[in-house]
């Protein structure tokens, strides 16, 4: 069996890319194409296939390896290289010099040339290429290219089949299904894994955690903790967040309709009428195009007016507000330096967080809500 | 080492170090190291440009000149076959100085190169300033002592030499060429036809105004002549005669008339040269040419996963309404519209949830098939104005060719 066959096994559906490469490295004394440029999706193998093959084609001194998002800046690439070139490590015995100190490609090119010590070929590998792009303009190859076979990302894959895989073989164990029954074993762990599609994707919760989860979901199905992270918040400041929701996404001319209490007979009608007229004009709609800033008094305004009692007193509310701005929750944008009571700012919550939020001081926000869905 | 049509019936096993010889002879052609033993297409230009050069080393007349043509029309390749032929027949009674803009960003590290490559690298120690390096540069070439042989300058990307502070060094080296103190051809090497534009008014008036100009090959014969010379030792290939390689060759020409572009189909039917196979084979081009002009992106695309692809099907659902830009939660919204009239036609497809969509966005962008707006606002990412980095009928195109995805995603991209 040659080097080819040997990795195409490693590396299964590999085997025409991993030929190529082959050939067309060679022998290290052959001439090889100026560029070759490898490229596809994320962990289809490309720096592993790639890595492999040199280090059992060529000796180390042949090659250089370079991680461009490591290597960020010419010169950090260029002496790393040439480190690599040179056979030479930064270590505690040389005080962790570097071969040679090389800021620009002129130099490279010279320094290369002191250590091309026999004829045959080196090669200068690039990982993450893209980053090249930050650098110097001058300083991009020539693409070649090298079809790639296009496969789905194998690293979710293997995280979720290396979490799910013990769930998946339970009920062999406990002896209510066999080994053979693939239909209901697949049936089986669906549920799972449609939560793990969603959690585990994310990295929502860690691995371990998952594990713990799996074991217990069965007592409970429903499980609340995990859907989403809680926040708890002061029963004041609940309702500034739901008021500084309200104001980024309602237009301003209609805040005297929601929010002023006499008439809100109205309310409910105008509403309908005007939902129909915003789908037919071509905007879309202020849900989708994110949260507009709104100065700090109308969210004060509708803050007043959603509360179910009266609050003495400003100076806590402000202090809130200024809390809440260093959560995050809130986001000023005007410039720090202004006065509180002139600064502008917009939510930064999702309506499914502001939603939970006014679960639980029961406001009905969906009533207050224009052209919402 | 040259496959001949007799040999080719005599002999039916070849030597592995004859396959490995003839391909590393036919790699360093491709690979443009070695030069060609002829030149077609551009004999006229080379005369005139070895002439000149010849004047310089032969009777030390100064003199500059400048060469123009696209990328890959033989410019290097004009200088490099004068060069070693007149090395052939003075010797070393010339010295060349090979300067590429690429590498040189400014006159002070072209310099340095300069007296680099004149081996008087240690005597500009402790002479950091650009004006001391220049004035002992000056000095050393002007006075002649130590270097009384003809100069000769090449310099490639000649226009990024025209882009340095002041042109001191094109100033300089035409100075010398006009004043005839000691005989040097300065012979710049640009793609740009403008190049002469970009000398200022003073340069200009020391530059001799010679210019050679260089054509891609002009008719498909050249072309293909070329394309012989880099790719065949012998005269004898029934490789030219076959229709197959022709049409490749042709389809070429006719796209770019760009030699390094068939150059690059080249290098893997090369590398492929074996016992087994010692002879270029047309299926080999073929397969060759269709990797290298496959589209990378529609390859690219071949490989995101179902939610991903919904999301561009989304996306170009948003422009076909005269959204030019968009952002994540539109996208969003017209994905989940879309799976909820498949669950109510009772299809039944699952509907991802909102951040897991986002992180299918992020991957997108990651990609670069869509791109964020310059300028834009500063907001989370959710609401980031974004543009699709490629045309919605090509959405289309690549959703429809693909087996794997659903036939309600492939009706939903077409209406």
């Amino acid at each position: 069996m040659n080097f080819a066959q040997e990795l195409a096994l490693l590396y299964p559906g590999r085997s025409s890319q991993i030929s190529t490469l082959i050939e067309l490295i060679g022998q290290p004394t052959d001439a090889s194409p100026p560029v070759i440029f490898v490229y596809g999706h994320s962990s289809l193998g490309k720096t592993t296939i790639i890595k492999h093959i040199f280090t059992q084609l060529l000796s180390a001194t042949h090659y250089a390896f370079i991680n461009c998002v490591e290597r960020h800046t010419e010169s950090l690439l260029f002496e790393h290289a040439l480190n690599q070139f040179a056979g030479i490590t930064p270590s505690f015995e040389n005080d962790f010099c570097n071969w040679v100190k090389c800021g620009d490609i002129n130099e490279f090119v010279v320094r290369l040339r002191e250590c091309w010590t026999d004829d045959n070929a080196r090669y200068l590998i690039l990982d993450r290429a893209e980053r090249l792009r930050d650098m110097s303009p001058t300083l991009l190859p020539a693409l070649l290219n090298l079809p790639a076979l296009s496969c789905k990302d194998l690293k979710e894959l293997r995280y979720l089949a290396s979490l799910l895989f013990p769930v998946y073989l339970l009920p062999v164990k406990e002896g209510t299904a066999k080994r053979s029954e693939h239909g209901k074993l697949a049936k089986n762990i669906q549920q799972y894994f449609k939560l793990a599609m969603d959690k585990l994707y994310l990295r929502d919760i860690s691995s371990s955690e998952w594990i713990k989860h799996a074991s217990e979901i069965e007592n409970n199905q429903n499980d609340q903790s995990l859907t989403s992270q809680r926040m708890e918040v002061p029963y004041y400041t609940k309702f500034l967040l739901i008021a500084a929701f309200l104001a980024s996404y309602n237009p301003p001319r209609l805040d005297q309709r929601y929010f002023v209490k006499s008439n809100e007979g109205r309310i409910t009608r105008r509403k309908r009428k005007n939902n129909k007229t915003a789908k037919s004009n071509g905007k879309p709609r202020q849900q989708l195009l994110g949260p507009k800033s709104f100065p700090i008094e109308r969210m004060l305004a509708i803050f007043y007016s959603i509360l179910p009692e009266k609050i003495e007193g400003t100076v806590d509310i402000h202090m809130q507000i200024s809390s809440l701005i260093t959560l995050r929750l809130l986001i000023r944008t005007t410039s720090t330096i202004e006065r509180l009571e002139t600064v502008k700012c917009k939510t930064n919550v999702s309506y499914d967080f502001i939603k939970q939020v006014s679960k639980s001081v029961r406001f009905e926000i969906d009533q207050y809500l224009y052209d919402f869905n | 080492m040259s496959p001949s049509a007799d040999l080719k019936n005599v002999k039916e096993q070849w030597e592995a170090e004859d396959i490995a010889k003839t391909r590393n002879a036919i790699m360093a052609k491709l690979s443009e190291r070695a030069i060609p033993s002829k030149l077609i297409g551009v004999e006229e230009q080379y005369g005139q440009v070895f002439d000149l050069l010849q004047r310089v080393i032969s009777l030390g007349e100064s003199n500059s000149c400048l060469l123009i043509g696209p990328r890959g029309s033989g410019k290097t390749l004009i200088v490099r076959k004068a060069l070693q032929t007149l090395q052939s027949m003075y010797n070393d009674s010339f010295i060349t100085i090979y300067l590429n803009g690429f590498t040189l960003p400014n006159d002070r590290l072209a310099l340095r190169e300069i007296a680099r490559q004149l081996s008087l690298e240690h005597e500009l120690e402790g002479k950091h300033s650009f004006a001391d390096t220049l004035s002992f540069v000056l000095s050393q070439l002007k006075s002649g002592s130590k270097i009384a042989k003809p100069i000769i300058f090449m310099l490639d990307e000649f226009d990024l030499f025209a882009q340095h502070s002041k042109q001191a060094l094109l100033y300089n080296l035409f100075d010398i060429a006009m004043s005839n103190q000691t005989p040097i051809a300065v012979v710049g090497m640009t793609c740009r036809i403008d190049a002469m534009d970009l000398l200022e008014k003073r340069v200009k008036s020391r530059f001799s105004h010679r210019q050679y100009c260089l054509f891609p090959a002009k008719s498909f014969e050249i072309f293909l002549q070329i394309a012989r010379n880099s790719l065949v030792l012998t005269t004898e290939s029934d490789l030219f005669d076959n229709d197959v390689f022709r049409k490749i060759v042709r389809r070429i020409f006719d796209m770019t008339r760009d030699i390094r572009t068939f150059y690059r189909i080249c290098f893997k039917p090369v590398a492929q040269l074996s016992q087994a196979s010692p002879f270029l084979k047309a299926s080999h081009f073929q397969s060759s040419n269709e990797q290298q002009q496959s589209d990378s992106r529609t390859q690219l695309i071949r490989g995101l996963s179902l939610l991903e692809i919904c999301l561009l099907v989304s996306i170009k659902h948003l422009l076909s309404r005269s959204y030019s830009t968009f952002n994540f939660s539109m996208v969003y919204d017209e994905y989940k519209e879309f799976t909820f009239s498949e669950a109510v036609k009772g299809v039944g497809m699952h509907a991802y949830k909102w951040p897991v969509a986002l992180k299918a966005f992020e991957h997108l962008i990651q990609m670069e098939l869509v791109k964020p707006v310059e300028g834009g606002m500063k907001c989370s990412k959710e609401y980031r104005t974004m543009r699709l980095m490629m045309e919605p009928a090509e959405v289309r195109e690549v959703v429809e060719g693909f087996d794997d995805v659903p036939t309600s995603v492939k009706r939903w991209v077409q209406n």
